[in-house]
């Protein structure tokens, strides 16, 4: 579909196992069984909500459609889970120190985002990140790092009027 | 058809300043399409943020001027590079890039670009047929049927493209549920808030997408290898000949139709109209046996399906307020964002947004075939922009604009978290698409199901004394049911075949 990304075609081949329009492919017992449990858990959660009062609720209290959505996410967890058969051992090319890096970058990026304001942390995220992927070229890391997020802040700031918290920005909006 | 709101939208759509926004649109559409990785439903969520800052007309033409120009752009890596831009483009592949290493690939990327933007045209004139009659239809509709169509809508997520049906649904369901995150409606209760009031008014579509679409890519190229990609002499594209165009204009009349057709079927979109489209061009071929070396059909067709599945998905996204595709959905998102009803009352509250919307499809088609063919050279060398700076970037945009949305940093972590949860999915053969689409369509079920209730009773036997919403029901069945059953009966034809042979022989 037009709103598939690349990756989801990549992402359903990295997957070991028969191929089946219909059914899961194999090695999904672990998927499955985190599906149910976070059904589990959040079933629990929705037996914690309010009651309404019975004029308002007209039949149907608040935790009844989660219960009933949650149910069915348990049931199509529980077909992964018939369906699946023993894990296919397949050697993927996936390197993980990256992705882990990578997604510690970004986890990063969030949590100093809102304390040091968007400049710097795009500037610190637009020169890890290129070296992180394996760039060595310094001179056009060092400037993309400068340039990009200055572009981004200047775009935001001056279209959209938004209004970043932070020392920079403070200084550069006057 | 309302003449006088289509001149009228004429009229809007022709300011120089919209004009400009839509080229604009275009050729970053392109751009984006082009770029391996980028989609144009990434783009499109992007983009959005910006939007905002937009009168509601120019935020709707400019986000689907990019789904239009960034479903053809995908061509151009594909024929040139052998990588499609965008799973739609994949088809084209097999014989655009064929086509290029045998020095063909003007002749690849013309055809390219007339087929797409014939496609376009044709989708988005039926589009403006097609949409106010649905809307009309809809009129028609209580609560039962939105219900019975909203679930038709989500068991149509059984065929997307990528992952299984089962995978598929429970994304589906998944985003319904994440729907229900806030203060229910009616009666004011707090649900999965957990104490944190942000999480009081729901969760925000917008960043939901960025992460889902964005941030889930931008960890899924971390894990790609290095890969060196053989080119091809980048030339320019050229106009397709007499007789190219004699040879595949049946093909591109037959996509036109089939992609406008499975356009407008919810859930459904430009991957699996633009393979059908091969398959029949393929088909009805008088030289079938040149597919895979470099056919010109094999271009025209999935070509043509594809782009003509935007307008066709445009159709139940602005009649029935049920996204027709991933970017749709997007688009929807925006229309709400601006505060706007998609849905029937959209013809007779704001026909002007409608018409210039019209308007707005069918100059980007004509936009990308120009830019097309003026631009492919550069556009090819574009996309040499090393992923090292591409992806960063990407994550740069995905927080600023998830900030932007309302200042707030919850929205940020809200993109980030469904960001690791899309890759968790994706990594696991889910594809994403469908959560967005159950997020959006969940406010609708829960409301639906609920007023349905009270109409009937509290007994769920009222469906069946509604014979539209039974009809949708039925279909919801066929196409969760029909495929597997579908083979089956194949499967059981064939070994009853071959069990009177085997015993002849």
């Amino acid at each position: 579909m037009a709103g598939d990304s690349a990756g989801d075609d990549r992402a359903a081949a990295d997957e070991g196992g028969r191929v089946s329009p219909f059914f899961p492919p194999r090695g999904d017992v672990g998927v499955a069984l985190v599906i149910l449990a976070v059904c589990a858990v959040l079933y629990a959660v929705t037996l914690t909500f309010n009651d309404a009062p019975p004029s308002l609720a007209r039949g149907m209290q608040p935790r009844v459609f989660p219960q009933l959505v949650l149910g069915l996410i348990a049931f199509l967890g529980l077909i992964i889970l018939v369906q699946a058969g023993p894990v296919e051992r397949r050697a993927r090319s996936t390197d993980w120190r990256t992705v882990i890096l990578t997604a510690l970058a970004c986890i990063g990026c969030v949590v100093i985002f809102e304390h040091v304001g968007v400049i710097i942390t795009l500037f610190l995220f637009g020169l890890l990140l290129p070296l992180l992927w394996g760039e060595r070229r310094l001179g056009p890391v060092a400037i993309y790092a400068v340039v990009f997020p200055l572009l981004i802040w200047g775009l935001f700031r001056g279209i959209l009027g938004v209004h970043f918290p932070g020392p920079i920005q403070n200084l550069l909006s006057g | 058809m309302n003449i006088e709101g289509l001149a009228h939208g004429l009229e809007l759509a022709a300011d120089p300043l919209l004009l400009l926004m839509v080229f604009g649109a275009v050729v970053a559409g392109v751009l984006v399409g082009a770029l391996p990785g980028l989609s144009s439903t990434m783009a499109t969520a992007l983009l959005l943020p910006f939007t905002l800052a937009m009168e509601p007309v120019a935020a709707i033409a400019v986000l689907a001027a990019l789904y239009c120009a960034g479903t053809y752009g995908g061509s151009i890596t594909a024929i040139l590079i052998n990588t499609p831009g965008a799973p739609p483009a994949a088809t084209t592949a097999f014989d655009g890039y064929p086509m290029a290493l045998k020095g063909e690939a003007g002749r690849a990327l013309g055809m390219a670009a007339v087929a797409s933007a014939i496609g376009g045209i044709f989708s988005v004139i039926v589009m403006i047929v097609a949409a106010p009659a649905l809307a009309r239809l809809a009129y028609q509709f209580g609560p039962p049927e939105y219900f019975a169509l909203a679930v038709f809508g989500l068991s149509m997520l059984a065929g997307i493209s990528a992952g299984n049906t089962v995978k598929n649904l429970l994304g589906g369901a998944a985003g319904v549920l994440i729907a229900t995150v806030g203060l229910e409606i009616t009666t004011g209760v707090e649900r999965f808030t957990f104490g944190f009031w942000e999480l009081t008014e729901g969760i925000n579509f917008i960043p939901v997408m960025i992460g889902i679409f964005a941030v889930s890519e931008l960890l899924q190229q971390a894990t790609v290898p290095k890969l060196v990609r053989k080119r091809v002499a980048v030339v320019a594209a050229r106009l397709p000949s007499l007789d190219d165009f004699k040879r595949c204009a049946a093909t591109i009349a037959r996509s036109c139709g089939i992609g406008t057709f499975i356009g407008i079927l919810p859930a459904e979109g430009g991957t699996i109209a633009s393979i059908i489209g091969y398959n029949e061009a393929k088909r009805f071929s008088k030289h079938p046996e040149e597919f895979g070396h470099g056919s010109i059909e094999g271009i025209a067709g999935p070509e043509a399906a594809n782009n003509a599945a935007t307008g066709g998905a445009m159709v139940p996204t602005l009649a029935l307020g049920i996204p027709g595709s991933g970017t749709t959905a997007v688009i929807l998102a925006a229309l709400i964002a601006q505060g706007v009803r998609p849905g029937p009352a959209l013809f007779t509250e704001q026909p002007d947004l409608l018409y210039t919307l019209f308007w707005s499809m069918l100059i980007a088609n004509l936009m990308f075939l120009a830019v097309g063919f003026a631009g492919a050279k550069l556009f090819a060398r574009i996309t040499m922009i090393p992923r090292t700076f591409l992806w960063p970037s990407v994550f740069m945009l995905s927080v600023v604009g998830s900030y932007a949305l309302a200042t707030s940093i919850v929205d940020v972590w809200i993109m980030l978290i469904f960001g690791l949860i899309g890759y968790f999915m994706r990594r696991h053969g889910f594809s994403v698409a469908p959560v967005i689409i159950g997020l959006i369509l969940g406010g609708l079920v829960e409301t639906s199901l609920r007023q349905s209730m009270i109409m009937f009773d509290q007994s769920v036997l009222g469906f069946f004394s509604r014979p539209l919403a039974l009809t949708f029901f039925a279909l919801t069945l066929v196409s969760l049911f029909g495929r597997p059953v579908r083979k089956a009966i194949v499967r059981r034809l064939r070994e009853r075949r071959a069990g009177p042979r085997e015993a002849a022989g």
